[in-house]
């Protein structure tokens, strides 16, 4: 008889199918199904500082952002002092607003230099993970006004002269979940052509790093190359060193540096001494960074 | 006798061809629902996945689910960040996997009781075997499921620093909602 072995195929193809996919398969089938949505590299650095200077980062829309800054340091030849603690304190205090998840502005004030600033920020490239896109880029103008003079800088009367510029393109990277890095060369006008003499256009090569040491703790630290300048004479590069640590909608920046200032330009620029951990070149601050959602989105949850 | 085996190929293709028209059997959701609460005195965080992909096997009663941490919405974009990097890991861990089976399943889909589902998860590196009661609707003739079930955080090895213990409950509630349609590959 021919027709038994067809019988017998057919009785297998039909048994094979009738069995049907077994868990694993049913998975398989997900993996294939699942969403492709745009997946972004996050938390590249975990706030809009890297401690003192601008990262890569911006908020998501409808953020509203306090930073209130201490900085603490000793003066150095100053050994009969009377002060508590520290011999000069100062303070910043500032806001950032995101108007979407890619266009910040913010706005602070400090109390030891004076200075005024404002920056807005623009998010130009997101790095993501799903596609190849490994970088990601951040473009910053700011501004900052001289409100009066401070240490040995005297500035002019003329208030155009007062007024300095600051252009970032911020290029960064998170190479794994723990380590990011980020360069930005940056244009700097000084309306009072201080401290390199006489020279208004300064050009600067920031670096910024982020190393995660556990979930909600990271090292961070920073450093402002600044062409042209003749480190002492006419003031020193901006280095700093310091902890995240986030607890919620707080997060806190604890740092060490030889800036005494808050803002863009003068961090990078005015720094009187080089880092050392002697009086002059150790400052030591905190800045809190608290996180106001004025725009909350819906989830559209299941419990109604 | 000639006509009697061509009689019997007939049969067999025709057996065949008809299996072979159906659909393999297996039901999809695409967009099925998760939600997660997490109510303490401090805070209550919820957050929600609409983009949560299921299949059912509707022979056996096989189910598994997948879906993508990073799908999550939350109230507060940072929350959703701080959830993502901090607590579940999901550049390291990207997903949560579930794979189980309908307690007792006769082939039938009964509305009239909820079933009992055993399965296993696998999240943040942890796989583990949970069961969990479902309920079974029939919508516009499509196959719904739908339940809540707890889930304890230290069971799947997600740390809370200390200082954050007040705001996030140690047991979370999850609903899901999943509605499907017929699988065509």
């Amino acid at each position: 008889m021919k027709s038994k072995p067809l019988f017998l195929v057919s009785f297998c193809l039909t048994f094979f199918f009738a069995v049907g996919v077994n868990g694993q398969e049913l998975l398989d089938i997900l993996e294939k199904e699942s969403p492709k949505m745009p997946i972004y590299t996050q938390a590249i650095f975990k706030t809009n500082r890297v401690l003192l200077t601008q990262s890569v980062e911006t908020r998501k829309k409808g953020t509203l952002e306090f930073i209130l800054g201490t900085r603490y340091w000793n003066i150095p030849n100053n050994d009969n002092s009377q002060s508590f603690a520290a011999d000069r304190f100062s303070g910043h205090f500032g806001m950032q607003y995101a108007v979407s998840d890619r266009f910040t502005f913010g706005a602070g004030i400090t109390s030891y230099d004076g200075i005024l600033n404002g920056f807005a920020k623009y998010r130009l490239v997101r790095q993501r993970q799903d596609k190849n896109v490994p970088i990601g880029i951040t473009l910053v103008q700011g501004a900052s006004y001289f409100s009066r003079d401070f240490l040995r800088y005297n500035l002019p009367l003329n208030s155009s002269e007062r007024l300095s510029y600051v252009t970032q393109a911020i290029i960064a990277r998170k190479f794994d979940r723990n380590f990011s890095f980020q360069v930005s060369p940056t244009y700097i006008h000084s309306g009072s052509g201080q401290p390199v003499s006489d020279q208004k256009d300064l050009f600067l090569m920031g670096f910024g790093a982020r190393y995660k040491l556990g979930n909600h703790v990271s090292l961070a630290s920073e450093y402002g190359y600044l062409f042209g300048r003749n480190e002492g004479e006419e003031d020193f590069n901006l280095f700093s060193l310091g902890v995240n640590w986030e607890v919620g909608d707080l997060i806190m920046q604890f740092s060490m540096s030889n800036a005494k200032s808050f803002d863009d330009i003068s961090s990078y620029l005015f720094n009187p001494n080089n880092f050392h951990f002697r009086p002059g070149g150790l400052h030591i601050g905190v800045n809190a960074t608290y996180v106001l959602h004025l725009k909350k989105r819906n989830p559209d949850s299941l419990k109604k | 006798m000639k006509n009697q085996k061509n009689s019997t190929l007939v049969l067999i293709l025709l057996l065949h061809l008809g299996l072979y028209g159906q659909h393999s059997g297996n039901l999809i959701c695409r967009q099925g629902k998760v939600s997660f609460f997490s109510y303490t005195a401090v805070e209550n965080i919820e957050a929600t996945n609409n983009q949560v992909v299921s299949i059912v096997d509707e022979n056996s009663g096989e189910i598994a689910v997948q879906m993508l941490m990073r799908a999550f919405v939350f109230k507060k974009a940072l929350m959703e960040e701080h959830f993502n990097e901090s607590y579940v890991e999901s550049d390291t861990y990207p997903k949560l996997t579930f794979s189980g089976k309908i307690n007792d399943f006769d082939g039938v889909w009964e509305t009239t009781a909820p079933k009992f589902v055993d399965g296993i998860m696998d999240f943040h590196g942890v796989q583990k075997t949970i069961a969990l009661k479902i309920s079974i609707e029939n919508e516009n003739n499509n196959l719904v499921l739908s339940g809540d079930f707890n889930v304890s955080i230290d069971d799947f090895d997600i740390k809370v620093p200390p200082l954050l213990v007040p705001n996030i409950s140690k047991e979370i509630q999850v609903m899901f909602r999943f509605e499907y349609v017929p699988y065509e590959e």
